[in-house]
């Protein structure tokens, strides 16, 4: 720890200590509903310091070779997904604007800016021990916060997530200790060295390699809802609020991209067969598995837990085709199934977290908005706001030319970009048109379930419309995040491009990383004897 | 020249969406200035269309002489992709366009009865009719697929906002067969497009497939041609005029896929999306709950010009750009169009509901389409007389605008009826003549045009499909041909029931007045035109025979290409003697 | 197999066995005797006074917490402690280059005393203290 990486933590410092004051502040004004313009201006502060680093020399000359600071890896990666963050972080900070329900809306504020911190430590991470730090600033945070506002059941379901999410931090923790007994070191980066180059104790010890990957994957699969993980999601969204099902629906699966790609995809080179292996598969299920269960649902929040569900499996056919794309499979030119994975990511967030923000913005007092039939005749009591959500709807179902389409299409020609005509490639292709296609096939699955809920807020009329008291912050949301759908929709260019320049970044290793600020391989892996430290000492 | 058709055609695609864009700040309560301006759009783009039919047009006159594309323009889009914003129109999308904007206007003008949200009516109206012509000109497949699903959404809101009882479920059922039937398109447009390489063609071709200007001089040619070969990776491309090409005279699409050639798939699942549209059984049972809910000038557009999507779809794409694979699956494509002729038929026959009767119609009708195109390649064997094949293409043509006239026809004569007693069941009308003459007269001329009498507009493209089918299958053809005597009995049996009989005694009897003006002046011109394109089929054949006839003649130089490699079709004679078509047939075709 | 995951199976296979061998052992060997003495609470004899299913207050938990939480934490301080005065300690790590300076390594400790003061603060306006 030096005095440069502090200041390169310095977006994630003003999180966590503003995060600490609120709820320090809001133990002292528990009614005050100026914390969520607090913690907005919070984030836009950590944003301000984020871009003010942008411009000093050193991180200028680090986005363009990564470099590594201590336990930090500053490179695209870790900036790009450091933004999209914030950007999240700001939409659910104006979600939560207008409290109804449990708890204080300083808790509820305070956890988020905890949680948006432990987000961008895992992005930034180059160290097996801060990533699970960071993963668990998210977890713990979110224990706190499903108990908060208004849900049908909010004890059960942060009770089953505090659970769940206990044994997959388990899981992945036992993988980590695996990877540690392998490569002997917690730094990515020497992980990546050693899998790279192993020596003989590591080639060794490979089949241990292996069963890390696994048990790692497993752990985040948890987070990133992927079968068989994902049985937790629909019971827990359903009974928490919107807010909070809004929060879970993106931000752990941003954790587990990012640590899936930063562990695994940059960090365990030579082990792509088994990666691309496994994500195919998970994908398949998850995907076809997530949209036939939504098709049966009638509460609005299990049906997007079913869908979130459907769209981890969507992304994850971008991590297989970069695993199989780093294995030696070649890919046409321009395309990066990791980047499009990332792209995907973003244009899945601004669409979910949309749709959280509508219906808490159409939720009160008396009434959460929950089942289909509370969303009856929207278009005639809530034009803009069924709109908005029509609009999302279309997004996630992946129609052009909103964003979701986009989206879908950067992975779906990452699956077909597999050359079928060349040797090193032309026996996995089969595997990966068949992965396309069943994509798109879920793809209009997903359609009919997407369809039903504009039709219940266009085609019938309801007796009861929602009473829309969630506060202006919410509109404001929902309508940021309706320009997001559209402007991405517009305009998907550069952020696919940055996409693919941020998964280039992850997975790239230039000298100057290799010869960056970092501790020397033996003395943070093997702790050495100190001769003079003996009882007498004491 | 290229910036004038950019301006020509994009002001046809995109003059209705400019329109919905002004009709977004119309006040809420002026729903009948509303009507008129969009009225006023749809019938300014038909003139614009009408224009570049008459020959003295200039700059803008389509010109039936030429048979390839013509008025075409290029600029790029989203070149990460290669992906161009290129339109272009020759005589197959020609007609079915001007088809188009007439089909709309008139149903626009049937949209009068409409009450509810007359704005976003409106603006749907005008978005929907962008997005077909957007399809018919867009010459990029990537551009294709866009107006695809761009033309999905207002129709999914006009079934399920504006539709009948069951709107909901008819609507979203439209819905997932359409999108699922896009996505389908659009693994096979991926799949041609990772497979295509423009370094594989030669400078004419790629001159011809507009990647190189045409109207670039020779010198500049030549640089933007070395400079295409000088890449050493694939050069890919969604320009469909050079996968055509690249289809047709090179092996680009023959790698080998689980046993099977790419391009037999990628025709499969574009011919899976085109036959949902068309549709075909078994994939056709969205469309007679559409049109049953659908309102009146919603069942018109989607019979008179939606429908024609797929059978241009197959005519413009799948067979082009496969032609092994079309000529593999012949038997495949044949049999669909069939099939969907005989259980359209039947199945119309059983119907109780009016509107339901008029979509199985549709669904027998279309089935024309599709065999008289399948027939193209049926005979692929015979590949020295291309005759047949061209017959069954123009067949194919004429049968789409035939119905394309027809079928609006006969839903809009069974909207108006419903507008007055509010049913469409068949057992309860009858003696409608003695009420309403006028329109009785012309409702019976236009089913009539439907069933296929000599005389109107139906007949043509049966006989011309019926006739080519002989040269291919005598079975087919005598299936064929007897579904024209199931047809006309579903429909003067229909006839019989609902304008014949003695007295009227359903419910509503009173409300039989006789037709606006309005509805007049939307029935006559159809009524007008199915006469005259039956008495004078020229009027069409003219714009769309010659185009017609090279895409078939290029196919049929592929054939002869590639004759040694091809396994012969079973009902292949080469002792027999060339068909020979009626001289009224063989005039018209050439 | 490799030699390397042999020791793993083995103990893997020894460990299972044992349980399950215990078990099924006592199972097996043990002398079974059922009767209405066996089935009391307490085998001495004693009657119970009243039902064993008694719940105890919340309140009693949540001082548990508390006392763990802060005791647990304080036990942090006494590696810095012992470190700081150590020559093998903090000013070793230093001179390695693990450490920038002591003044960060102080730093660091003062903030985590903060935190703890904040969380105490934030726990006593929550009442977490007082017996309600």
């Amino acid at each position: 720890m030096t005095s440069e990486t502090a200041y390169l933590l310095l977006p994630e410092i003003i999180l966590i200590l503003a995060g600490t004051l609120i709820y320090l502040g809001g133990a002292f004004a528990p009614g005050k509903s100026a914390w969520a313009a607090l913690a907005a201006l919070v984030i836009l502060a950590a944003g301000g310091a984020l871009a003010q680093q942008g411009t000093t020399e050193t991180v200028q000359k680090a986005l363009v070779t990564g470099t590594i600071s201590g336990p930090l890896t500053i490179d695209w990666f870790s900036a790009a997904i450091r933004y999209g963050v914030l950007a999240v972080g700001l939409v659910f900070a104006l979600v939560g604007s207008r409290w109804v329900g449990e708890g204080d809306q300083s808790e509820f504020q305070g956890s988020l800016l905890m949680i948006l911190a432990g987000l961008m430590l895992v992005a930034l991470s180059n160290d097996l021990v801060l990533v699970f730090v960071g993963l668990e600033l998210i977890s713990i945070p979110t224990y706190v916060m499903l108990y908060l506002g208004k849900g049908t059941n909010l004890l059960e379901s942060g009770t089953k997530y505090f659970f769940l999410s206990l044994l997959s931090s388990a899981l992945m923790l036992y993988g980590f200790s695996f990877l540690y007994g392998v490569a002997g070191s917690t730094s990515l980066i020497d992980i990546r060295e050693t899998f790279a180059n192993p020596d003989a104790d590591a080639a060794r010890l490979m089949s241990f390699a292996r069963l890390a990957l696994i048990l790692i994957f497993a752990g985040l699969a948890f987070r990133l809802t992927a079968v068989p993980f994902h049985f937790y999601a629909p019971d827990v969204y359903q009974g928490t609020s919107n807010a909070n099902a809004g929060i879970l629906a993106v931000i752990p699966k941003i954790a587990a991209l990012a640590a899936i790609v930063r562990i695994i995809y940059a960090g365990m080179p030579g082990l792509e067969q088994i990666g691309w292996q496994l994500t195919l598969a998970v994908a398949l299920v998850t995907m076809t598995l997530g949209n036939l269960l939504a098709l049966w649902q009638t509460n609005v929040r299990r049906m997007m837990a079913y869908s979130s569900i459907a769209h981890a499996g969507y992304m994850l056919i971008g991590l297989s085709v970069g695993f199989a794309a780093a294995g030696g499979a070649v890919v046409a030119e321009g395309l990066d199934g990791v980047g499009a994975t990332l792209f995907y990511l973003l244009v899945y967030a601004a669409a979910t977290a949309g749709v959280f923000a509508a219906l808490t913005y159409l939720s009160g007092e008396r009434r959460i908005v929950s089942t289909l039939d509370d969303l009856a005749g929207l278009s005639s009591s809530h034009p803009k706001t069924s709109a908005a959500l029509a609009l999302f709807m279309f997004s996630l179902a992946g129609l052009p030319p909103l964003a979701g389409f986009w989206g879908k299409f950067t992975l779906f020609t990452g699956a077909l970009s597999v050359d079928a005509r060349n040797p090193e490639s032309g026996n996995l292709w089969p595997w990966f048109v068949a992965l396309a296609l069943v994509g798109v096939i879920n793809a209009a699955i997903s359609g009919a379930y997407y369809l039903r809920l504009i039709g219940v807020m266009y085609f019938r009329s309801g007796d009861a419309a929602p009473e829309g008291q969630g506060g202006a912050g919410a509109a404001l949301a929902t309508a940021l995040c309706a320009l997001a759908v559209i402007g991405i929709g517009a305009y998907p260019g550069p952020l696919v491009e940055a996409g693919k320049k941020a998964s280039r970044a992850a997975r790239d290793v230039s000298p100057e990383m290799l010869a960056g600020d970092r501790v020397p391989a033996n003395q943070t892996a093997v702790v050495k004897p100190l001769p003079g430290l003996q009882k007498a000492e004491f | 020249m290229e910036s004038t058709y950019l301006t020509l055609l994009s002001t046809v695609v995109f003059l209705p969406a400019l329109g919905a864009l002004v009709l977004a700040f119309f006040p809420r309560e002026k729903t009948e200035a509303m009507k008129y301006f969009a009225l006023g759009v749809t019938a300014l783009v038909f003139l614009l269309t009408l224009i570049m039919a008459l020959p003295s047009a200039g700059d803008w006159q389509f010109d039936a002489a030429v048979t390839d594309m013509q008025k075409v323009f290029s600029v790029g889009w989203i070149p990460s992709f290669n992906i161009n914003y290129f339109m272009g129109l020759d005589g197959i999308s020609f007609p079915l366009v001007l088809l188009t904007t007439f089909v709309t206007m008139l149903s626009m003008a049937a949209s009068w009865p409409i009450e509810k949200h007359v704005k976003a009516y409106c603006i749907l109206f005008l978005i929907l009719e962008t997005g077909v012509l957007g399809v018919f000109l867009a010459l990029d497949f990537f551009l294709f697929y866009v107006f695809w699903e761009v033309m999905l959404l207002p129709m999914y809101f006009l079934i399920g906002v504006w539709g009948g009882p069951r709107r909901e479920y008819a609507a979203i059922k439209f819905f997932l067969y359409t999108l699922l039937g896009g996505v389908f398109m659009l693994i096979a447009i991926l799949m041609l497009y990772f497979s295509s390489d423009l370094k594989m063609l030669s400078k004419d071709q790629l001159v011809a497939a507009h990647v190189i200007s045409p109207e670039l001089s020779e010198g500049e040619q030549a640089a933007r041609f070395a400079e295409i070969q000088a890449h050493t990776t694939p050069r890919r491309t969604f320009n469909i005029l050079a996968l055509q090409q690249l289809g047709q005279h090179t092996d680009a699409f023959n790698g080998d896929v689980l046993g099977k050639p790419l391009q037999w798939w990628a025709f499969l699942l574009l011919l899976i999306g085109f036959v949902i549209k068309v549709p075909s059984v078994p994939l056709h049972t969205w469309l007679p709950d559409a049109h049953v809910e659908a309102p009146t000038p919603i069942s018109m557009i989607l019979a008179g010009i939606l429908l024609k999507l797929g059978g241009y779809g197959i005519i413009r794409i799948c067979y082009p750009i496969c032609p092994q694979a079309g000529y593999e699956l012949a038997y495949f494509v044949c049999a669909l169009g069939v099939v969907s002729m005989v259980y359209g038929a039947f199945a119309a026959l059983a119907q109780k509901d009016f509107k339901r009767l008029v979509a199985y119609s549709s669904v027998s009708h279309m089935g024309y389409v599709v065999l008289g195109i399948g027939v193209w390649s049926a005979v692929a064997g015979n590949e020295f007389n291309a005759d047949a094949w061209k017959m069954g293409m123009n067949g194919a043509m004429f049968q789409m605008v035939a119905h394309g006239i027809a079928s609006p026809g006969m839903f809009f004569m069974v909207g108006v009826i419903y507008e007055r007693v509010h049913h469409r069941n068949l057992d309860q009308f009858g003696g409608l003549f003695a009420k309403m003459p006028l329109y009785s007269g012309l409702a019976i001329g236009i089913f009539f045009a439907g069933l296929g009498l000599p005389g109107l507009c139906g007949f043509i493209g049966e006989v011309f499909v019926t006739l080519s089918v002989w040269s291919f299958n005598h079975t087919l053809a005598i299936i064929t041909a007897s579904v024209v005597v199931l047809t006309a009995a579903y429909i003067l049996w229909t006839l019989q029931r609902v304008y014949l009989g003695p007295e009227y005694k359903g419910p509503h009897g009173d409300h039989l007045h006789p037709m606006t003006t309005r509805e007049l002046a939307i029935a006559l011109p159809l009524f007008v035109l199915a006469i005259a394109m039956g008495v004078y089929p020229q009027m069409v054949f003219h714009y769309m025979t010659p185009s017609v006839n090279q895409t078939v003649d290029d196919l049929a130089g592929w054939a002869q290409r590639n004759a040694a490699n091809l396994p012969q079709m079973a009902a292949f004679d080469p002792t027999a003697p060339a068909p020979v078509a009626p001289a009224l047939v063989q005039a018209e075709i050439q | 197999m490799e030699s390397a995951v042999l020791p793993v199976f083995l103990f893997v296979v020894a460990a299972t066995g044992l349980a399950v061998g215990l078990l099924v052992l006592s199972a097996l060997v043990g002398p079974s005797k059922n009767g209405k003495v066996k089935e009391m609470p307490y085998e001495s004899g004693m009657d119970p006074i009243h039902d064993t299913h008694r719940r105890f207050d919340v309140r009693f938990y949540l001082v548990a917490i508390a006392f763990l939480v802060f005791d647990v934490e304080l036990l942090f301080l006494y590696p810095w402690a012992v470190a700081s005065r150590n020559p093998l300690g903090i000013d070793r790590a230093v001179s390695e280059g693990l450490v920038e300076s002591r003044g960060l390594v102080f730093a660091e400790v003062l903030v985590f005393l903060a935190l703890l003061a904040a969380s105490f603060v934030y726990a006593w306006r929550k009442g977490v203290f007082r017996w309600r």
